[in-house]
């Protein structure tokens, strides 16, 4: 194989795992809800480039599978939390079924 | 010069572009002060990274499974990054996420204040050239 390829492979896999590191301190740390959906979605990109940098490494085909699919289900997350954010505000509004509208901030319904 | 070397030293060269700007990304994610800044550096770097690694396991690889599999790949995600990240920073302004200091001008926040009795398009307009005058003043 290339030798300087090689050493890359190797370089591109600490790289990704470092950028996955900090998407993880942010994800932790974030103060608004869409701070952490966005390090995650920025993960799984890493994650799938992690996938195609160990493709390279072993010269095979048969990696690219596992890196659509972290992709498809990285966009579908955001997609999700992005419709749950922007939804969150008129379902606190709403109160429970079976709770009295009086106490719809005290009772189960607002855990959700 | 073989092909194959040829094509390996190109390899090279877009994964260290594609690694660039992965890192790039996340460095911007980790640093940027709010969540609209942060949204701008993700989604562009991981895009363009995520170009560079496929073209590279293209030109090193080569058998025509990995290249339409990484032309799919690509192309889902020039796809499927701006939708997802607009979603997430409309979802955001929505939810009201605090934003920078040093912010200039939100002009959602104007038109929605604004938009029930103004619904002429001139106006926002004039509104939105006559602010970017006073920004550039």
């Amino acid at each position: 194989m290339h030798l300087p390829l090689m050493w890359l492979t190797h370089i591109g896999v600490v790289v990704l795992i470092a950028g996955i590191l900090l998407c993880l301190w942010r994800m932790v740390k974030g103060p608004h809800l869409a701070d952490r959906v966005l390090a995650g979605d920025t993960m799984a990109m890493l994650v799938a480039g992690l996938v195609i940098v160990l493709a390279v490494k072993y010269s095979s085909g048969l990696f690219f599978d596992a890196a659509l699919v972290v992709a498809i289900l990285g966009f579908v997350s955001t997609v999700a939390f992005a419709q749950y954010i922007g939804a969150k505000k008129k379902f606190a509004d709403i109160p429970a079924p079976g709770s009295d509208p009086g106490d719809a901030g005290t009772g189960e319904g607002g855990a959700a | 010069m073989s092909w194959q070397l040829f094509f390996d030293t190109l390899a090279v060269f877009l994964l260290i572009v594609g690694l660039f700007f992965m890192l790039v990304g996340a460095v911007g994610v980790f640093r940027l002060p709010d969540a609209y800044h942060r949204l701008h550096a993700a989604s562009k770097c991981s895009t363009l990274g995520m170009m560079g690694l496929a073209a590279a396991a293209c030109l090193h690889v080569g058998t025509p499974d990995v290249i339409a599999k990484s032309v799919a790949l690509v192309l889902f995600i020039f796809v499927s990054t701006p939708v997802g990240s607009h979603m997430l920073a409309k979802a955001a302004h929505r939810d009201r996420a605090p934003q920078w200091g040093g912010t200039l001008s939100d002009e959602l926040a104007e038109d929605k204040a604004g938009g029930e009795n103004k619904t002429a398009c001139d106006t926002t307009v004039s509104k939105s050239k006559k602010k970017s005058k006073t920004r550039a003043a």
